[in-house]
């Protein structure tokens, strides 16, 4: 049984006012196994933010089924689905999203204090985390004191803190300069060495090269799959490059 | 080109209408009660009524006090009220607009708000004018009269104020303008929580501060003569209230932020749900909100004391009406002819609706008060202080005190400020004297001269000074006071003296009706021949109620107006606070927090942003006792020292107010948090 299966997911947006029909995804089918690093690359608008929000229960699918480990996320009563996002589920933004009400460190631990962990535990888990990430000197900083990689590698940081089945991340480097996306690219492949299952967004294809499987959306669809296989960051790179010119010379 | 400045400005107030329409609102409340209070002290109707002349006064000292008031106010919430736009003219600034253009789009958006705020504001003015000069008249008791009133030179006060807050609130934005950068403006907004050992150096600097400040009002005397009142008590009253407010703001600023960070060393404590996002949160936004909420306990502070001063004063109100009983006046008749006239006159003034409560017999005799000195063989000069002590019967006493005052034969009760033991008479017998209370209806009648009360018949007692060879009497007290009958002029004028001292009768004449009906049967009666020595409190109570009406009905708008304030300020620090937090907001779901709980921590920080300055009002309110009721006292000296119970009561009742104001306040904010969601 795959991880995640993603199965003939549908969504129509319609505007309020004009009653314009936008259909974001018109028939999505995927999955992800347990340990799979899975690039989504596709151009603006073809509705990966969506996919993303959908897989984690933030919106709901017009059609199609979403199954996590076997259940079905529809199946989850409205009262369990804010504990069940925050113990499936880890996010990172392109904007990284931290809390700037909350110091970094109180960013991390945001997740396990909402989770009613004991003090004492608390600190055992996100202070050794940290240190891996090499974020252990600004927890006491808040967000508008660190540069943007900081932040976004303590939002990953706080994706992982609950050890969460599936990390979500959405154009996490967008926002970044080379070095810094170089660095969280780096934290994520580590992340994904220690076993960590993630789905990544994004327009990057060097951030794509780091995966080990990449999907590409068009209108709607997964248009076509890459497998890493064997090949280095750097033949990857290449090979989703040429996919890419396929892709977009369409037009 | 001049259009396109128009429409910007034009464009940006309707656009954010959630924000200039209740800022245009609050404005043109300002105005309007300017032009009332204004109105109120120029109008000639008012000052006609009884105690409207108390009322033109101090409806122009208020009008002054309000005026500074309502304009700190407005520039206050124009700070708010910008910051949104900062942003907005940085934008156009990098974009290629100039400054001097940008200049145009403030002066032009300043025009628009003051004009609407103007217009409103008198429109309103008059129109509420009326009505409140109608309930006014009808609450107070004068003439009706329905022709509507219009104050140019109100008009004209108005319109200046308005053109002096807006004049101040552009140089300030101008100021600003030319000293921010762009970036920093685009930046605004994006400051957070300073750690230091700074702020718990003026946290403790603050409570040190109140703590003198404390000290300073409670040096000041409890009971406050006029003439201290004015002079240094003032002045040290007034510098207390500076401190205080200095305080207050820095309790908050730099307190909050020193406590709360505190707190969060405890781990155990702050690493729990609530605790952790309720007090995180209150670090970060504290220094911003700080002075809103500095500004709000400054309110609150007046707020209640206003509230507990005008509660004691009317619960005093009646202490004071009775001590001086403006029920009823009294007359002196001394012949027969006077009293036949006046109870003819009464009976045709009144229909026979007219009753005469009681009637008094008093001999009157002189009485001499020398501190000092033994003046047993004094007699008496011209000019010397000399006063007339009335003796009266033991029924007389006990009717108008419902004292039973238990004399025996050869004592005499005695009514003085001193209290004497004894006197003796010319044969040297000594007479005990028993020291008796006065009651407010003996003072009434027989004003507050002294009495001697004669267990016997008064008749009997002037035969015993006429007939007995008394040459005088004295009273002495430890050799310090004298009370002195001059006998020589009695026995000289044997025959007349007994004509002259016949029976003095005192009348109590109680009208049925109304103050006013009473006060003209005073002044129409005292006018008849053969009375004398006419008193009557009723005018007195007059201009006290029309005073204490007066003033119940401006603080009744001062009030009104402070419980807006305060929902201003709190509407302007949740919409902005909300606007911020609509992000944070979502980030919030997507890790895991449900609406529950996050609605949840909005109403306990709410709470703690209102609990938290009202706590300490209340304590600045309970520190005020001293001086209030030396206030009061000027006006009502029987004020009762109930201030304590009433601040106490006016501090729930703020809580019951705010306990409403800080739920819409909720509302709005979660309204804007997560609509802001759907719209975007
Ligand atoms: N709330 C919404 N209401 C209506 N239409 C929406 C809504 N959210 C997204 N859309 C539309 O759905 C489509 C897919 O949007 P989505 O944000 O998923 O794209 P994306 O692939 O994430 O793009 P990008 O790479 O720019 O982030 C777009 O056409 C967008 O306009
Ligand atoms: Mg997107």
């Amino acid at each position: 049984m795959s991880l995640l299966e993603v199965k003939n997911v549908r969504k129509i947006y319609s505007t309020r006012f004009s009653g314009n029909k936008v259909v974001a995804l018109s028939d999505v089918n995927m999955t992800v196994e347990e340990g799979e690093f899975v690039a989504i690359m596709g151009e603006s608008g073809s509705g990966k933010t969506t996919l993303l929000n959908i897989i984690a229960a933030m919106d709901d699918a017009t059609s199609g089924d979403i199954f996590l480990n076997g259940t079905n996320i529809k199946d989850i009563k409205e009262h369990k689905l804010a504990e069940f996002r925050r113990r499936e589920f880890g996010f990172v933004f392109q904007e990284f999203n931290l809390l700037d009400t909350f110091s970094i460190g109180d960013n991390i631990r945001l997740p396990l204090v909402l989770d009613d962990h004991k003090s004492k535990e608390i600190d055992d888990i996100v202070i050794p985390l940290a240190g891996k990430l090499g974020i252990k000197e600004i927890l006491d900083k808040y967000p508008y004191e660190v540069s943007g990689g900081e932040k976004q590698r303590a939002a990953c940081c706080r994706a992982v803190v609950m050890k969460p089945k599936l990390l979500l991340a959405d154009e996490p480097t967008g926002s970044l300069d080379s070095k810094s996306t170089g660095e969280v690219l780096h934290l994520l492949e580590e992340l994904h060495a220690s076993g960590q299952t993630i789905l990544l967004v994004t327009h990057s294809v060097k951030a794509a090269s780091h995966a080990s499987r990449v999907l590409f959306i068009k209108d709607g669809e997964v248009y076509h799959q890459l497998y890493r296989g064997d090949l280095s960051n750097h033949e990857f790179y290449n090979r989703i490059s040429d996919s890419l010119q396929v892709l977009l010379g369409g037009r | 080109m001049r259009n396109v400045y128009f429409k910007i400005a034009v464009n940006a107030i309707s656009k954010k209408r959630i924000v200039y329409i209740p800022y245009i609102f609050s404005t043109a409340i300002m105005g309007m009660v300017l032009y009332i209070l204004i109105s109120l002290s120029l109008d000639q109707d008012t000052s006609a009524m009884f105690g409207g002349q108390a009322l033109a006064i101090l409806s122009k000292i208020g009008s002054i006090v309000f005026f500074l008031l309502s304009m700190i106010f407005n520039i206050y919430i124009s700070f708010f009220v910008t910051r949104g736009r900062n942003k907005e003219y940085a934008v156009l600034n990098v974009l290629g607009m100039e400054k001097k253009h940008l200049l145009k789009i403030i002066f032009i958006e300043n025009i628009i708000l003051s004009i609407a705020g103007s217009v409103i504001g008198i429109v309103g003015g008059v129109v509420f004018y009326k009505l409140i000069q109608l309930s006014l008249i009808k609450y107070m008791g004068g003439e009706i009269n329905y022709r509507l009133t219009f104050s140019f030179i109100a008009v004209l006060i108005v319109l200046a104020s308005y053109a002096a807050v807006y004049a101040i609130i552009s140089v300030i934005q101008i100021i600003m303008l030319y000293v921010l950068k762009p970036v920093e403006y685009m930046k605004s907004g994006s400051k957070g929580e300073k750690k230091g050992k700074l702020y718990l150096f003026f946290a403790i600097l603050g409570v040190a501060i109140l703590v003198v400040a404390y000290k300073l009002e409670s040096s000041i005397p409890p009971d406050l003569r006029i003439r201290t009142f004015m002079g240094d008590t003032t002045k040290k009253f007034v510098f207390a209230s500076i401190l205080i407010v200095v305080a207050t703001y820095l309790i908050f600023v730099f307190g909050s932020v020193a406590v709360l960070s505190s707190i969060k060393k405890f781990k155990w404590f702050f690493y729990r749900k609530l605790n952790f996002i309720n007090l995180s949160t209150l670090a970060y936004r504290m220094r911003r909100s700080a002075i809103g909420l500095g500004t709000i306990c400054i309110l609150s502070t007046l707020a209640i004391i206003l509230t507990a001063a005008l509660l004691t004063f009317i619960t005093s109100a009646d202490d004071y009406l009775a001590t001086i009983v403006p029920e009823s006046f009294t007359l002196e008749v001394t012949d027969d002819e006077g009293a036949e006239t006046l109870m003819t006159y009464l009976d045709d003034y009144t229909n026979n609706s007219s009753s005469t409560q009681g009637v008094y017999d008093a001999l009157p005799l002189l009485i001499r008060i020398q501190a000092g000195r033994i003046i047993e063989n004094a007699t008496v000069k011209q000019g010397d202080d000399l006063d007339m002590v009335y003796i009266i019967d033991e029924a007389s006493y006990s009717s108008l005190t419902e004292i039973d005052p238990d004399i025996d034969n050869n004592e005499f009760g005695l009514i003085a400020k001193d209290k004497i033991k004894s006197f003796h008479d010319m044969d040297g017998m000594e007479h005990k004297l028993v020291n008796l209370d006065s009651s407010p209806k003996l003072e009434s009648v027989y004003g507050s001269v002294n009495l001697l009360v004669y267990p016997g018949d008064i008749d009997m007692l002037l035969d015993y000074y006429l007939s007995n060879d008394v040459r005088y009497v004295s009273v002495i007290k430890g050799g310090d006071t004298v009370l002195w009958a001059d006998k020589e002029r009695i026995e000289s004028e044997k025959e007349s003296f007994r004509e002259e001292f016949k029976r003095t009768t005192i009348y109590i004449v109680d009208v049925d009706g109304t103050y006013e009906a009473q006060y003209r049967a005073y002044l129409e009666v005292s006018g008849i021949v053969g009375i004398s020595n006419t008193h009557s409190s009723t005018g007195e109570a007059m201009e006290f109620i029309g005073l204490y009406k007066g003033l119940t009905f401006l603080c009744t708008i001062i009030l009104f107006l402070f419980i807006i304030m305060v929902s201003v300020t709190l509407y302007y620090k949740n919409l902005f606070e909300g606007i911020e937090d609509a992000s944070n907001y979502e980030v919030m779901r997507k890790l895991g927090m449900d609406d529950k709980l996050i609605n949840r921590t909005v109403y306990i920080q709410m709470t703690f942003s209102l609990i938290l300055p009202i706590a300490l009002a209340a304590f600045h309110a309970l520190f005020s006792e001293r001086y209030v009721i030396g206030v009061i006292k000027t006006v009502n000296p029987y004020v009762q020292r109930s201030f304590q119970y009433l601040t106490v009561f006016s501090t729930i009742l703020a809580i019951v107010l705010y306990f409403f104001i800080g739920i819409l306040a909720s509302r709005t904010y979660i309204k804007i948090v997560k609509g802001q969601k759907k719209d975007d």
